[in-house]
């Protein structure tokens, strides 16, 4: 069954169990799936999204795609959203930089590519993202 | 069916077979629907002690009590599934409900607007005086205009923000529509959100200080009329939050940081004002929660002697009440005016005014207790009272003084019945403005 928000957790947790163990890109590659999760979380959540936004490849065009761009469309389609209830720290992450602009879902073809202070980086927005969906989930913003 | 008020006191019923083992710092969320979910608290040492049989019955046995307030998932959420859990079981907003019986869980309002009315511990600007009525049309954006025309009488500097951003027009009373400035509030905070931080012409000097050794300034809602100049389009981007370098801004941030920025320009091109009088929206709105919760060192609260009033401050009385030390604080703010008083019978009228006021705001004053427990700190002023936050500054009523601009104000301004209607007023909230602090805080 398609569950963003527990999509999100599982690959966040299973992400930092590898980090953890020293197993820092495979670990990038789970934090990014975990923010991509969460973002489709808050998108389908919040309502009014002009097509659905792709779960699975296998079921259709994948209109919002993976990050970094996903992260960008997110941050144009959540401006002005009313997402008071959730920590405020979301809006100054979604209109900071991009924090997955270097993370691409190729990666996993590579060997080397990605450091392990990227790994960090993408875990703790990943984690901010994560916060953000079950905190939205809480307060009743999300459908 | 269970309605909004009923269902905190269901929720607490139907978790009271739990002990304060189990519950920890169990957290009920009400969501921004009224809907209601457990955090429960099963981190660390205590996950031993909640079976998922135990899960599974609380939240079958809440689900059932909260009917239409039960959400379609999970009610039970085990704080353990989350990955900040002390942001929900530490969260600074827990209040305990009043009327939710004897449980020790706490409850998490979340809302999306009128949290600031909750908010504790702010740091209010001591300068700052707010003036706020629960009813639009009792005379307090006259009165505000008056009381700065008198204050620079005084030789005081002061500035009057317009902040009723909805109907603004105190400034309306203190200049020529010539001769506001370019720019009001509604443009300092939009441009600010955008990182415009270029000094914006927001302030004016008010044209009726010619005889006085003090100085008037006016921060108005907005701008000169002129053609290309708009005011709707700002006004609807003012209420949402906003990040400046990466730091969160909440509405509450955003007015008091384009208040400061009209100080500072007043600071800049005359001197640091004396006294900023912030005349604030009516009613229970979240400009109000902002102005009178978290900025204002006082705030003169104006009102008739009408039962809708008195429902009207109840409220937020209550809502102040269930919280020590908002009330406390909020008790140290607060100056009633009786801004409608009669010519002809006004002792009656403030006799009256006096006791139903005070049913109303003794929510905010301590508990006295009986008998020997006395205790001799403990803030609670009678009704006749007549330094207390609740007992009112009297306004004697005039029709002369409404629908008042520049040019009518000035001129009631010579008026010795007018003068006469505000005297007591300005005498009080001088005594106020002198002695630094309002009677609560003694």
């Amino acid at each position: 069954m398609q569950d963003f928000p527990a999509s999100a957790q599982r690959h966040h947790s299973d992400g930092a169990s590898l980090l953890a163990g020293g197993r820092h890109e495979t670990a990038d590659h789970l934090f990014g799936f975990s923010a991509e999760c969460s973002l489709k979380a808050i998108l389908t959540g919040l309502g009014g999204v002009p097509t659905p936004v792709s779960g699975p490849p296998t079921q259709g065009a994948t209109r919002f795609g993976h990050l970094p761009h996903l992260w960008d469309t997110s941050a144009l389609y959540l401006q002005g959203r009313a997402l008071q209830a959730s920590p405020t720290q979301m809006t100054s992450l979604m209109s900071g930089a991009n924090p997955f602009a270097r993370w691409n879902v190729n990666q996993r073809y590579e060997s080397g590519t990605v450091s392990s202070q990227q790994a960090a980086t993408h875990e703790g927005a990943s984690k901010a993202l994560l916060n953000w969906t079950q905190a939205s989930l809480l307060a009743g913003v999300l459908l | 069916m269970a309605t909004f008020d009923e269902v905190a006191g269901l929720a607490n019923s139907a978790i009271a077979t739990l002990g304060d083992k189990e519950l920890g710092r169990s957290t009920f969320v009400r969501d921004v629907s009224g809907r209601v979910r457990l955090v429960i608290d099963d981190l660390g040492r205590r996950a031993g002690g909640l079976s998922q049989e135990l899960l599974a019955a609380t939240d079958e046995n809440l689900r059932a009590a909260l009917g239409s307030y039960a959400p379609s998932g999970p009610v039970v959420i085990p704080a353990s599934s989350l990955i900040e859990p002390t942001q929900i079981l530490d969260a600074p907003g827990l209040l305990v409900t009043p009327s939710v019986g004897t449980g020790s869980v706490k409850w998490l309002e979340r809302t999306i607007t009128g949290a600031d009315w909750h908010v504790e511990g702010q740091s209010a600007h001591q300068k700052w005086m707010a003036l706020y009525s629960f009813k639009g049309g009792v005379g307090r954006s006259t009165a505000g205009a008056w009381l700065a025309r008198v204050e620079s009488g005084r030789g005081k500097c002061v500035l009057v923000v317009d902040l009723d951003l909805e109907s603004p027009g105190v400034s309306n009373l203190l200049s020529h529509v010539g001769d506001l400035p370019s720019h009001g509030v509604v443009d300092q905070m939009v441009e600010t959100a955008v990182g415009n931080v270029e000094e914006l012409d927001t302030v004016a000097l008010a044209h009726i200080d010619d005889l006085t050794a003090g100085e008037v300034w006016i921060a108005p809602a907005q701008g000169r009329p002129r053609e290309g100049y708009t005011f709707l389009p700002k006004l609807n981007r003012v209420y949402s939050p906003i990040t400046i370098d990466g730091r969160p801004l909440t509405f509450a941030d955003r007015v008091e940081s384009a208040v400061s920025a009209s100080v500072e320009a007043v600071r800049r091109r005359s001197r640091e004002p004396d006294l900023v009088l912030l005349d604030s929206r009516a009613g229970l709105h979240d400009i109000a929660a902002a102005v009178v919760t978290r900025l204002a060192g006082t705030t003169l609260v104006f009102s008739g002697d009408s039962e809708a009033t008195w429902i009207g401050y109840g409220n937020l009385a209550s809502e102040w009440g269930s919280n020590a030390a908002l009330a406390t604080r909020m008790r140290s703010n607060i100056k009633m005016v009786a801004s409608l008083a009669p010519d002809v019978g006004e002792e009656a009228y403030l006799a009256r005014f006096a006791e139903r006021s005070y049913a109303c705001w003794s929510s905010i004053y301590d508990d006295l207790q009986a008998g020997d427990a006395y205790d001799e700190d403990a803030y609670n002023p009678p009704p006749n009272d007549t330094s207390a936050p609740h007992y009112p500054l009297p306004i004697t009523f005039d029709p002369t003084l409404r629908h008042l601009e520049r040019a009518s104000f000035l001129a009631a301004f010579e008026s010795r019945v007018a003068q006469a209607a505000f005297q007591r007023f300005t005498q009080g909230v001088q005594d106020i403005i002198d002695s630094g602090e309002l009677d609560g805080t003694r």
